[in-house]
């Protein structure tokens, strides 16, 4: 039996699946018995949306990129119908064929195990991939502190950013004296271009439930809440459709599997504060206060919600639990390093050529990541540097793109593992406006709280402005260091206290451009709009496409002779570098 | 838990390590550590990160405020590198800080004199205050309120913007007048003579100036003039006209007085030298020589006869010396000297007066109102002219030729520098030409090597390039050792001002430089300023009236130009009412407790270094009491964290993100729309002045008050408060500064409810009744006429006839004086208060607290009955709720539900009166848990028959499974406390007390009593009742009576100490003398027509009291009471602490309450039985008498409270049970509560219905 398989997580729903899909139903129905047509979330080729899967009935898999409704047509008619893939639209397929299946042949996939593969909204599927099995075997051991030992033994660290060993924190949470515990999973993934969440969220709900049911039983808790972000519509629809149905088969809810163990677990919507990923201001909000992080210690597990002992791991996390479960720890403590053990999912972006969710081994290089899982920089450009870790991470320049995906190795480079976002920037990204744009977003961010972070990160941002816009000053290098290193060490939170890490390793590996910003008034990524001068050089032909540009009639000249720019009228718009066809605007 | 070893700032400490590194740092005497957020009563937040500190091993520098101490902790809590970081902090919180410190007005002032400040005294009419302020930077003022340039008028005022200037200089001169005029001047405090010798050489404004704050001091300073008197410019320099000599002389007079010696025509260079004055032994020597020299003209002709200086022009004038002019004068110059020429010489009689200025008039430098005066006294100006040659006549003068200018390009300096028209020649006619172009040092002369020994040996005076001493900014140190100077000596011609401002700050380095800490100058002192961030404009002012500006009072014209009468006449006292009501108070009224500003000055912030984007809010004042500008929050949160985890509202709140950050009033709208209660607890707490108190004062201030802890008059839970008074003014009253948890708070009464103190309608004087009408009388006179009337009344009436009434806000040391006075004077036991007159069963003397404050904080479960605590005990109810934030239960028996039913684990709701039989179901249930006996009490064991179940349904209403949820409650906790209100103004029963005090007994329950009127404890404690002496010894006892009567030294055994009902001997009308203290009958609905015809019918009726009560009204003698924060002595609150009360003002009739009553005792005979040198002795007695205070130490913090194994009342009898159908009467409220009800929900109604 054949089946067609649609990609409908966001990324999929915002490039066209769904009218994909109903024009693959269409089809199909008028098409040969014994095919079906499935959903399935995002397997991380996002560049690649709409995707279309086709299982044919002696198990060959491919998948088609790019799939328009007019393109489904001819997949329906062709392959699914004649039984003749399509080469050209393939992007990968078991066989090894298509033109991306570098993208997930360089991949472990554990947390995104189900995602791409089964259908989100059926539990069946879940199930029929080994779904809650994990928490069967959890369950039936019935030894916690067991369980809590190997998931420390298999080295399996937070995937929210901090990379605390989560069997610890369990353990923690198990140890401390609490009439009540609660697990949390924190569902706030709130980095800009970071997605990792909300995929697994959309692709695979079930595995996180599971990852917090057995952490439930881990630390001796009955009620879980998601906190997660009401920005994710279709991860909440997924989740509570998950939900219903793991209550339904038991799988949640009271006596779990017709043991003593229940878990009751809710969804919490955050409002959208990116500070309420920190897990005090998190515990707040939950509670229905502002969102505010407060002092640790005490910590969560000592006094976490309703002043009681809580337990609070990111989505990924909880995703790797049932893995880690079933297949053993020391299965996944193959995977890695030393130190950092498992895979990690990162969000690709930037001027990357194929842009979407890798899961990789740890120990991997960047290099490896960017140009052979990634298939390097779009347009063939020069690669600059990666940003990792969302605004809370930091900028590693090219040159030091063989350091390897560990915890402590990207720690040393100033920048943090973060929770996943990776952001690709070639040579015409300015380093000064990089360092600006994250620190724009913390500091609207910043719950208020800390001065440094409150008031600090806005000095910094207003530093960071004016060298952008050409009216930076001596010294304010070294106010930026001052100011960064200072609200690093004095906030309470993640969030200032990782704030200033654009600035800090920008300042480090780019300093040179912030000096050309300040002493030479000049951009050398040419990004900096008020730092550029136009001028037109001798390869001008006279064809006056400039001249319409221009808005304010800077350009003046004659037909098919060289033109020429007022700059006193200039305002550096680089309208006329965008129309010229003769590369004759000189742009500095 | 165990305690921990710990190292802070290398000293060795043992810790609690549930404690923060800043607590236990704090509480062994390591103070230094700043912090804005912290609050002794709130849970550590840590955002201002001020409070950062070193802890070994860390990574970061940790806020002390939240780190606990932990074992081998060791903590640096101030280096360079925390230095660094705070100071960081700061300049970060006050780059986001629109706000002004101080006024503009203040910051232009060259003397940087608190003018706002005085302004705010004049306004209140303390100009002896006003003065006292004003110099402690200017011991000039009256002078300057004449010849000021006032930089704070011209360029601080922000009236400019809206209509004109503040009068500010006006202001200074009509306080400081009335001050010099009074005959008995403010003069400063002077420091014991330090032995050590200042010389000053010059008596001008900088001499004087520095000569005053160095006698005050303590120097023995001398001043060198070489002139026949001291004064400097001031005295010739400037005409008769402008600043009498009188004045000047009154106010040298005053510096001079300091012990100041003053040695005229004794010239440097001719009569002394520096090095012969260090010779004599004058350890600092301060330069003070002026400018003397005139500028030349620099045309030919100069130096012709009738070709005048105008400085020696002047000089010579003041020297009273003849001087001949006459005819057409020409000034040329546009200063205050050429003004002052030209309007002399029009003094002395010539025909015109024309002034040439080079410039046009807009570039004068003269005061802009001299000027005009002078055009008005019909000087002609003629500008843009500038004098080339001096035209002459064989030797004299006829004429001089002048070029006319035009204004070219502004020069450096921003004036446009005038240039001649060329060809443009042209002459006028003059008979003197008076050149006042501007005036030099003579200084080069003196240095000119013809003086020998003028400096000590290798010594040399360095000069800057305008011949002027060269000095170090701030401190006016010169280039020779010991040698300071500053004035016109140093700026070249300047102001006054100017010059007073350099003499005080040179004698602040000369203090500092020999006492051997080097040449310091003045500490800096950080302001902050709108101005920083954004120029203020008349936008910024919109909510602001224009109000003309009062002028002063000029002499007219006619009578001007004749003479040298002073010309301004000076402010009436309507004027000076009027022009402070213009100030616009742009000062902040946090000036002197802003922890902001006193940060900022001690880690010397940088306001610059991060400039940038600034919030500009709103000022919300909607709030009839507390005014918010968040402008100058910084986010601490206290406020909404002091309001949400100790008032348990939620008023405040933080609202948006990031920079945008802010906190206002929840859900950003007023105050008002919130659940605010208005306890002021947030204004205590906000470290700048963020939150504020609308002043209760004419003027906001700021005031630089003094704090003195007291007591609150209000309830008998008995807050501790401090009392803050500038001078003789009750400024305001806030939280105590004791910070832990139990203290420091205050309800609304407590913190807002001070203003009676200064009320305008408060008894000043004394009245004695003469005919039908009631005479003001001096007090003595009044005491006297009592005194002679009750003695007279005494030899005919008996002991039974006699009442006296006391309030219970009177203290333990007045209440015990009257008692006295009655059984010693009057010989009688008829002694109670009003309350329990009118319903005697009430008092139940014998219930008492065995609980105190700490026990309720700390309690495990919580029974409260016969009480509204939020409403009656505000302040106890704030401390239940912190018990139950700590995990207390509480069960609550009431009849309503209200707010703390539903705070209740069990709230008992049952019907009105049947509170004690609820009580007493549940020690039913107890015991039924138990299975233990009934407790043996009579009566106890029938009122508990079968009191369970539907039976205690039926009587109470209440579910008797809920009954038995609290009787398990209570049975499972250990640390238990009942609570009830004596006063409670429900249904109830006059046994009721003894019911539940019983009950709680049987439950194990503490029992705290709450009073609703500040000492009602201390009235009983005192023996304000018939049956009982003080410290309850019965009055019919044989030996207490032998006691007493050896320390009171009278015979007691022939009072007759039988029980007796007063209020039937009021009803029967058989009293015949009563003295009424503190309370009110007559203006009270609660107490029965009879008692008060009673009280009417008496011979004698002595009312005294706060105010002109009903009571008072029908009195025969009025005596002026002193309120609480006007005497000192002791209340005993609710947990029988005895709490200090301190004088903080002096009452307005001068004498306090327990004067007046040892001066009536006096004046009847008892000088030595009742002579006391203070309230001290009055409580020694006490102590003496009353065996239960034996021991009691008011100033005992954690002590204070009486020993009830002294007690020997013993417990009431049980009368049977039988619930008030109706509210009884208990007490009433008094004036000073019914007063501030009243005025409380006037100002919030009208606030409420105002537009917004």
């Amino acid at each position: 039996m054949t089946r067609v398989i649609v990609g409908l997580g966001t990324c999929g729903i915002a490039a066209g699946a769904e009218e994909t899909y109903r024009s693959l139903a269409e089809k199909l129905s008028s098409g040969p018995a014994g095919v079906s047509l499935g959903r399935t979330g995002c397997i991380g080729m996002c560049y690649q949306e709409p995707l279309v899967e086709v299982r044919d009935g002696d198990g060959g898999r491919y998948l088609y990129g790019k799939v328009t409704p007019e393109r489904a047509e001819r997949i329906a008619a062709e392959h699914v119908g004649g039984g003749k893939p399509i080469p050209d639209w393939l992007v990968w397929s078991d066989s090894g064929a298509g033109t991306e299946s570098d993208f997930l042949r360089k991949q472990t996939r554990i947390a995104l195990r189900n995602c791409g593969h089964i259908d989100p909204e059926a539990i069946d599927d879940y199930l029929a991939a080994g779904g809650y099995e994990a928490l069967r075997k959890v369950l039936e051991e019935s030894d916690p502190d067991g369980l809590i030992t190997r998931i420390v033994d298999s080295g399996l660290r937070g995937r929210g950013g901090a990379g605390f060993l989560t069997g610890l924190k369990w353990r923690f949470t198990r140890l401390a004296q609490g009439k009540r515990k609660f697990v949390i999973c924190n569902a706030d993934e709130g980095d800009p271009g970071a997605f990792m969440d909300r995929s697994v969220l959309e692709g695979d709900p079930h595995s996180v439930l599971e990852g917090m049911a057995i952490a439930a039983h881990a630390i001796g808790a009955d009620h879980g809440y998601i906190y997660v972000r009401a920005e994710y519509p279709l991860a909440i629809r997924r989740l509570n459709v998950a939900i219903g149905q793991a209550e339904e088969r038991g799988f949640l809810g009271d006596k779990i599997l017709g043991t003593g163990f229940s878990l009751h677990v809710k969804l919490k919507e955050g409002a959208g504060a990116f500070v309420c990923g920190e897990e005090t201001a998190l515990i707040a909000s939950v509670e229905g206060r502002r969102g505010m992080p407060r002092v640790r210690p005490p910590f969560p597990a000592v006094r976490g919600l309703w002043d009681s002992p809580t337990n609070i791991n990111n989505v990924e996390t909880f995703a790797n639990v049932p893995w880690i479960v079933l297949q053993g720890h020391a299965a996944f403590a193959a995977l890695g390093t030393a130190n950092s053990k498992g895979t990690k999912v990162f969000a690709m972006a930037g001027k990357i050529r194929r842009g979407g969710l890798v899961e990789v081994p740890m120990g991997i290089s960047i290099k490896d990541i960017v140009f052979e899982v990634c298939g390097g920089i779009k347009e063939g450009r020069k690669f600059k540097a990666v940003q990792m870790g969302g605004p809370s991470g930091g900028c590693i320049p090219a040159e030091l793109q063989d350091t390897v995906i560990d915890y402590e190795s990207i720690n040393r480079t100033g920048a943090i593992m973060g929770s996943g976002g990776l952001v690709v920037m070639d040579d015409t990204t300015c380093m000064v406006e990089v360092a600006r744009f994250f620190l724009d977003f913390t500091q609207r961010e910043s719950c208020g709280k800390c001065t440094f972070c409150r008031i600090g990160s806005k000095r910094m941002l207003e530093v960071l402005t004016r060298i952008t816009e050409g009216e930076g000053k001596e010294g304010d290098i070294e106010l930026l260091e001052d100011l960064a290193v200072r609200t690093k060490s004095t906030s309470l939170c993640g969030l200032g206290q990782t704030a200033p890490n654009p600035v800090l390793t920008t300042l480090k590996y780019f300093r040179s451009e912030y000096e050309a910003h300040i002493h030479n008034r000049k951009c050398p990524a040419h990004r900096c709009a008020k730092l550029l001068t136009y001028s037109i050089t001798d390869d001008c032909t006279g064809c006056t496409l400039c001249v319409k540009a221009c808005p304010t009639a800077a350009i003046t000249g004659e037909k098919l002779r060289k033109h020429s720019i007022d700059v006193a009228k200039c305002i550096a718009c680089g309208a006329c570098f965008k129309v010229c066809r003769a590369g004759a605007i000189l742009r500095d | 838990m165990a305690l921990v070893k710990l190292e802070i700032d290398g000293k060795r400490i043992i810790a609690d390590p549930n404690r923060t590194i800043l607590e236990v740092a704090r509480e062994n005497g390591i103070s230094g550590i700043p912090t804005l957020c912290h609050d002794g009563q709130l849970e550590p937040f840590a955002s201002c990160f001020l409070c950062v500190v070193k802890v070994r091993g860390a990574r970061t520098l940790l806020p002390a405020c939240a780190t606990k101490v932990a074992a081998g902790m060791v903590v640096v809590t101030n280096d360079e590198e925390i230095r660094l970081s705070r100071k960081a902090a700061l300049e970060l919180l006050l780059s986001n800080h629109y706000a002004d410190c101080v006024g503009p007005c203040q910051l232009e002032c060259p003397a940087a004199v608190d003018i706002q400040g005085y302004i705010a005294l004049a306004a209140l009419g303390k100009y002896r205050d006003a003065v006292r302020l004003i110099k402690e930077k200017n011991p000039l003022p009256s002078v300057c309120g004449r010849v000021c340039t006032r930089p704070c008028e011209v360029k601080g005022c922000r009236r400019n913007l809206l209509d004109e200037a503040v009068g500010i200089d006006w202001i200074k001169r009509y306080v400081t007048d009335l001050d010099l005029g009074s005959g008995d001047a403010w003069k400063p405090e002077v420091a014991p003579p330090n032995g050590r010798r200042v010389a000053v050489v010059g008596a001008g404004p900088a001499g004087l100036s520095c000569a005053y704050y160095l006698a005050v001091r303590g120097y023995e300073v001398k001043i060198f003039e070489a002139l026949p008197e001291a004064g400097g410019m001031l005295r010739y320099g400037i005409p008769e006209y402008r600043l009498p000599k009188e004045v000047l002389d009154l106010e040298i007079d005053q510096i001079l007085s300091l012990g100041v010696t003053l040695q005229t025509n004794a010239e440097l260079g001719r009569d002394f030298t520096v090095a012969g004055l260090k010779r004599e032994g004058f350890g600092a020597i301060f330069l003070g020589l002026g400018a003397w020299a005139s500028s030349e003209m620099r045309v030919k002709g100069e130096n012709l006869p009738g070709v005048l200086s105008g400085i020696e022009f002047l000089k010579n004038f003041g020297l009273r010396r003849k001087i001949d002019i006459w005819g057409r004068v020409l000034v040329v110059g546009g200063g205050n000297t050429a003004i002052d020429c030209a309007r002399t010489a029009l003094r002395l009689g010539v025909k015109e007066v024309r002034l040439l200025y080079r410039r046009t008039r807009n570039e004068m430098p003269a005061n802009a109102a001299e000027i005009h005066e002078a055009e008005q006294e019909r000087v002609r100006m003629d500008f843009l002219v500038a004098p080339v040659r001096v035209i002459a006549a064989g030797d004299r003068v006829t004429a001089l030729e002048c070029l006319r200018m035009e204004l070219g390009e502004p020069d450096a300096s921003g004036r446009r520098s005038p240039k001649p028209v060329r060809g443009s020649e042209f002459t006028i006619d003059c008979d003197f030409v008076i050149s006042a172009i501007g005036q030099a040092t003579l200084v080069p002369r003196l240095l000119d090597g013809r003086v020998p020994d003028l400096l000590p040996a290798g010594e040399v005076l360095n000069l800057t390039r305008w011949q002027t001493i060269q000095v170090r900014e701030g401190t006016g140190e010169t280039s020779v050792e010991g040698v300071f100077s500053g004035g016109d000596v140093v700026t070249g011609a300047a102001t006054a001002i100017e010059a007073i401002a350099a003499g005080r700050k040179a004698a602040h380095a000369i203090d500092s430089y020999l006492r051997g800490a080097g040449v310091r100058p003045e500490p800096w002192e950080f302001f902050s300023r709108k101005d920083t961030f954004k120029k203020v404009d008349l936008e910024d002012l919109r909510s602001r009236e224009s109000a003309p500006r009062r002028q002063m009072p000029l002499l007219s014209i006619e009578d001007r130009v004749k003479s040298f009468v002073e010309v301004e006449l000076g402010y009436t006292p309507e004027d000076l009412e009027a022009e402070a009501r213009r100030c616009l108070e742009c000062g902040c009224t946090a000036l002197f407790d802003c922890d902001l500003r006193r940060y900022a000055t001690e880690y010397g912030v940088d306001i610059t270094r991060f400039l940038g984007e600034a919030r500009e809010c709103r000022i919300d004042r909607s709030h009839p009491l507390i005014d918010l500008d968040p402008n100058k929050c910084i986010l601490c949160g206290r406020c909404v964290r002091i309001c949400s985890e100790v008032v348990g509202e939620a008023a405040f709140g933080f609202l948006q993100r990031g920079f945008q950050t802010a906190v206002k009033p929840a859900l950003g709208g007023s105050l008002l729309d919130t659940d605010c209660v208005t306890c002021g607890m947030c204004i205590g707490t906000c470290p700048t002045g963020a939150i504020a108190e609308k002043s209760s004062l004419a003027k906001p201030g700021p005031w630089k008050a003094e704090r003195v802890s007291s007591v609150c008059p209000y309830c008998g839970v008995g807050c501790r408060l401090d009392h803050e008074a500038h001078g003789d003014t009750l400024v305001t009253v806030s939280r105590s500064e004791d910070e832990t948890a139990l203290y420091g708070k205050h309800c609304k009464k407590g913190r807002f409810g001070y203003r009676h103190v200064s009320a305008s309608d408060r008894l000043a004087g004394a009245r004695v009744r003469t005919g039908r009408a009631l005479q003001e009388t001096p007090i003595p006179g009044a005491i006297d006429y009592t005194a002679m009337r009750l003695r007279e009344l005494t030899r005919r009436s008996t002991g039974s006839e006699m009442l006296v009434l006391v309030s219970p806000r009177l203290t333990n040391e007045e209440i015990y004086l009257a008692q006295k006075l009655a059984r010693v004077a009057l010989k009688t036991h008829n002694v109670t208060t009003t309350a329990h007159l009118v319903n005697p069963g009430l008092p139940c003397p014998d219930v008492v607290s065995t609980a105190s404050y700490a026990e309720i904080a700390d309690a495990q479960a919580l029974l409260l009955v016969h009480s509204n605590l939020p409403e009656e005990h505000f302040v106890a109810d704030l401390l239940v709720k912190q018990s139950l934030r700590k995990g207390g239960r509480l069960l609550y028996v009431h009849p309503e539900e209200n707010r703390l039913a539903r705070l209740a684990e069990v709230f008992l709701r049952c019907r009105p009166g049947t509170e004690p039989l609820v009580a007493l179901g549940i020690l039913r249930a107890v015991l039924d848990l138990r299975g233990g006996p009934v407790p043996d009490v009579p009566g106890l064991g029938e009122a508990l028959a079968g009191l369970r179940g539907e039976t205690l349904r039926e009587r109470t209403g209440v579910d008797p499974a809920l009954v038995e949820r609290a009787a398990a409650i209570l049975e499972k906790s250990i640390l238990k406390t009942a609570i009830l209100n004596k006063d409670y103004r429900g249904s109830r029963a006059a046994g009721d007390e003894r019911w539940l005090a019983a009950a709680a007994r049987g439950l194990g329950c503490s029992l705290l009593c709450l009073h609703e009127k500040a000492n009602m404890q201390g009235l009983l404690d005192m023996g304000a009742s018939p049956g009982w002496y003080p410290g309850y010894l019965p009055a019919g006892d044989e030996a207490v009576v032998e006691e007493l009567e050896k320390e009171w030294c009278v015979a007691l055994r022939d009072l007759d100490a039988r029980p007796v009902d007063v209020a039937a001997l009021l009803r029967e009308k058989k009293i015949r003398v009563a003295v009424v203290l503190g309370e009110d009958p007559f203006g009270n609905p609660d107490v029965p027509a009879d008692l008060i015809e009673g009280l009417l019918a008496a011979d004698l009726l002595v009312v005294g009291d706060l105010f002109f009560t009903e009571t008072a009204k029908m009195a025969h003698v009025v005596l002026p009471l002193s309120a609480p924060a006007e005497t000192s002595g002791t209340y005993t609150n609710s947990e029988r602490r005895v709490q200090r009360l301190r004088r903080v003002v002096p009452p307005p009739a001068g004498l306090e309450t327990w004067e007046i009553l040892v001066g009536i005792g006096a004046r009847m005979g008892y000088r030595f039985k009742m002579k006391y040198a203070g309230t001290g002795e009055i409580l020694d007695e006490i102590r003496r008498v009353a065996p239960i205070y034996a021991s009691v130490d008011p100033d005992d913090g954690a002590g204070g409270i009486w020993d009830l194994s002294g007690f020997r009342l013993a417990a009431g009898e049980l009368a049977p049970l039988a619930p008030a159908a109706a509210p009884g009467r208990t007490l009433p409220l008094d004036r000073l509560e019914s007063g501030f009800r009243a005025w409380f929900e006037d100002l919030m109604e009208k606030a409420r219905t105002a537009p917004r």
